[in-house]
């Protein structure tokens, strides 16, 4: 058989093309051949439409075929990279980034906290400074320091913004204000006492309130990164487009075999094979590492979120103790305020903070640390229960020594088991998190293979029917 | 034909897979973190700032404040009854119900130094002020014991408000008798004169009360001071504080241009800063002070016991050595002699 081709090999004319498949095709009558050459039956009803037959020939909806199902198959891959991409970012987020900024912003506000602690509690010492409280105060302020420049690294977006300059055109100020409390009361000046009580107040009315504001955007930050690397829209566009690809290359497959009388396409297979295999894949690497994320927020970052609120609140609870004993009991707010925090750690009926730490931690079979952290807990209320009832007295030296000496070491005690069980879920969320972007730009990079193989193989698959129409 | 139907079965089945899958997948989902409940416990921002407001001085004048400014009341205490024996109160007597108790409680400042400060090498409050409730307290308890005298320190705001509401039995806090304070407390004798005058840094150029106009001057808030800046130099812009070495602060940070407080005050934020000094005469009119230790109107005979016994310390010489104390700790401070007690009809 010869067609009449072109100079470039190419089918001709629409109308030389259709002389030539009826002379190609096998047996049948010229009109059971012209009816398969339409594709569609009851086209000679409209005769109007002649030419459009005529215009939807065989190699043409062939080569629109290939187009169309290239192009699903490229938009597939498109949206998988995409997705897969955006997984691995917010997981990154999560593990690197977010985390780091939480912890940055605990430790921050404990630094700030546990300063202002140690200025007060040197006031109430008495006498000389001991060196410990001054070098632990001076550690304080460097560590803040650290911290909040760690924070303006970060991005926290605009909002962080204001809280972070209020801190850090505070804390200068601030320790102004302590130092000259330091040298009038080396003199034995209670002017001394004046420029504490004004540290103290810039301390709770600007730098504190900046501080833990920096600490909720943080949570809140580190919140969104979870949701944006588990929210559904990513899995669900992936299956719309490998449904959609999937669907049109075994759509073409039948199209291909009903007009060419074959019975499969092996490009067309093939690449059907690897599209739908690659689409399941992706899901479930998807879901794997879904898991892996919830694991590290159910595992890390929740409880690395509680912990850090009760270390908080800890400092907040001495601050009012120690606020209580400079004024000797004259201010009923600053008890209630001891009250009000410890409650929210423990209350009565046992609920609180350290409640749902201890069932974070069970959750995954580990309350050892949380335990510990409850006992020191209970040595903190004891002590305080002591200086509560020498107050009561009227016996306030001893109060005093009893805050100084028994009291503010068991804060200290409890707060270092916090720290170490934060870090502990802090490695936890680490280690998750980075299972949960484990392998996805490897992942990505299959898909951009296999994509564009698939594409390949169905022009390539193809490419023989076409040139059956030169 | 065989292959439509193959074709049509592989879709099928590679769609219900796919469809499976999803599914599964979407059985697992992180949700928002009910950790972040926990932030919730954390203190809202605070928003307002730190209240220094004074008591806005009253302008209605009562009938009783009227007789009471009329004759001169504000001064006069009820006459003193005789002392019981040392250690020995009279049973049914408010001084047997301190001794019972086992011990006085007394509101003092604990920022004025010379008159009654916190010691920040010892954490012992000490002063005239302070040796004045010790006499207090030897008398009734028959031993000198620091441990009997429960020192409240309170501010210049509440140090009537104290005694009125029985927190303490007696408040000595350089409390200036006036008519309106006697609504709420009753006052000994006098103990201490003092005089309001201006603290300034050494370099400045207010000397005359014209001076005064639009500068900003520090007082301490619900004092006498602040009422006496209110009604004589109502140009001049006032600055309240909570406690009266705030004021000295505000001076040395630049925040005022002037402290107006008693010079019992003034000489010793002199001592603690060299660099300000006292200018007197500045504010015309009467700017003494009188001080009297106020008690609950509730217990005269507890008024007429400590008038007794000022009575004594005027008389044997130990409010004089106490005042020379003062002066030594108060270099500058002009010398005295007790104040004569007056006496209500």
């Amino acid at each position: 058989m010869n067609y009449r081709t072109d100079d470039r090999g190419m089918p001709g004319t629409v109308v030389d093309t259709l002389e030539g498949w009826e002379r190609m095709a096998p047996s049948g009558d010229a009109h059971g051949v012209s009816q398969r050459a339409s594709g569609t039956v009851g086209l000679e009803a409209w005769p109007s439409l002649a030419s459009a037959r005529r215009r939807l020939a065989t190699p043409t909806w062939l080569r629109m075929t290939v187009i169309v199902v290239a192009t699903t198959i490229v938009v597939f891959g498109i949206v998988a990279v995409n997705a897969t991409l955006r997984r691995h970012s917010a997981a990154t987020a999560v593990g690197a980034e977010a985390s780091s900024v939480l912890v940055d912003a605990g430790d921050l506000y404990v630094s700030l906290a546990d300063a202002d602690a140690s200025a007060s509690t040197a006031y109430l010492h008495a006498g000389l400074e001991p060196p410990a409280l001054r070098r632990r105060y001076t550690a304080d302020l460097q560590r803040a320091g650290q911290r909040l420049a760690a924070l303006s690294d970060h991005e926290l977006g605009r909002d962080a913004r204001p809280a972070i300059e209020a801190i850090a055109s505070a804390l200068p100020v601030y320790a102004g204000y302590v130092e000259s409390a330091r040298a009038n009361s080396r003199h034995e000046f209670p002017l001394g006492a004046a420029y504490l009580r004004r540290a103290s107040d810039l301390m709770r009315s600007t730098i504190l309130p900046a501080a833990t504001d920096l600490y909720r955007q943080a949570s809140q930050r580190l919140d969104r990164s979870y949701r944006a690397g588990s929210t559904p829209s990513h899995e669900l566009s992936l299956l719309l487009v490998a449904t959609a690809a999937v669907g049109a290359l075994v759509a073409a497959q039948v199209l291909v075999s009903w007009r060419t009388r074959r019975s499969l396409n092996v490009g067309l297979l093939v690449a059907t094979v690897a599209v739908a295999a690659l689409g399941l894949g992706t899901l479930w690497a998807f879901d794997s590492h879904e898991r892996a994320l919830t694991r590290s927020q159910h595992d890390g970052s929740d409880p690395l979120t509680v912990l850090s609120t009760v270390r908080i609140q800890v400092l907040r609870s001495l601050r009012a103790e120690n606020l209580d004993l400079i004024e000797r009991g004259t201010d009923p707010a600053h008890q209630m305020e001891f009250n009000q925090v410890t409650n929210s750690i423990r209350s009565q009926e046992g609920t609180g903070l350290l409640a749902t730490a201890t069932r974070l931690a069970e959750r995954d079979g580990d309350a050892a640390g949380i335990d510990t952290i409850a006992r020191h807990y209970d040595d903190y209320l004891f002590a305080h229960d002591r200086v509560s009832r020498l107050q009561a007295d009227g016996s306030y030296d001893e109060a005093v020594r009893a805050a100084v000496d028994v009291e503010a070491p068991a804060a200290t005690t409890l707060d270092r088991a916090l720290a170490t069980e934060i870090d502990a879920a802090r490695g936890r969320l680490q280690v998750y998190a980075h299972d949960a972007r484990k392998g996805l730009p490897v992942l990505a990079l299959a898909i951009v293979l296999v994509t564009a193989a698939a594409a390949g193989l169905v022009a390539a698959g193809l490419r023989p029917r076409l040139r059956e129409y030169r | 034909m065989m292959s439509w139907r193959r074709t049509q079965g592989t879709a099928v089945a590679l769609g219900s897979a796919v469809l499976l899958i999803a599914a599964s997948a979407c059985a697992v989902r992180s949700g928002p973190s009910d950790a972040l409940r926990s932030l919730d416990e954390l203190p809202a921002p605070v928003t307002s700032v730190p209240s220094t407001s004074a008591a806005a001085p009253s302008t209605t004048v009562s009938a009783t404040e009227q007789r009471c400014d009329a004759e001169a009341l504000a001064t006069k205490s009820y006459a003193p009854d005789p002392l019981p024996p040392v250690g020995d109160m009279t049973p049914g007597t408010r001084m047997r119900q301190i001794a019972d108790r086992g011990n006085l409680r007394v509101g003092v400042d604990e920022n004025t130094l010379g008159l009654s400060s916190r010691n920040p090498a010892t954490g012992q409050i000490e002063g005239f002020e302070v040796d004045l409730a010790h006499e207090i307290a030897q008398r009734i308890f028959g031993e000198r014991d620091p441990a009997r005298v429960d020192l409240v320190p309170v501010v210049t705001r509440n140090k009537t408000d104290i005694v009125a509401k029985g927190d303490v039995d007696l408040s000595i806090n350089a409390i200036t008798m006036t008519c309106p304070r006697w609504e709420d407390v009753a006052f000994s004798t006098e103990y201490y004169t003092a005089d309001q005058q201006l603290l300034v840094r050494e370099d400045s150029d207010i000397r005359a009360i014209d001076d005064l106009a639009g500068r900003t001057v520090c007082v301490t808030a619900g004092s006498s001071s602040f009422d006496m800046m209110v009604e004589r130099v109502p140009k001049a812009v006032l600055l309240p504080v909570r406690a009266r070495t705030e004021c000295l602060l505000a001076l040395q940070n630049g925040e005022a241009d002037a402290y107006f407080g008693h010079d019992s005050f003034l000489y010793g934020m002199k001592r603690q800063d060299p660099t300000v000094e006292v200018r007197e005469g500045i504010i015309p009119g009467d700017t003494a002070s009188h001080y009297g230790i106020a008690i609950s109107r509730d217990h005269p005979d507890l008024v007429r016991f400590v008038n007794a016994v000022l009575e004594e310390i005027r008389a044997d010489g130990t409010w004089a050595t106490l005042h020379d104390r003062l002066e030594t700790e108060l270099p500058g401070l002009p010398d005295a002699t007790p104040p004569e007690p007056q006496y209500r009809g």
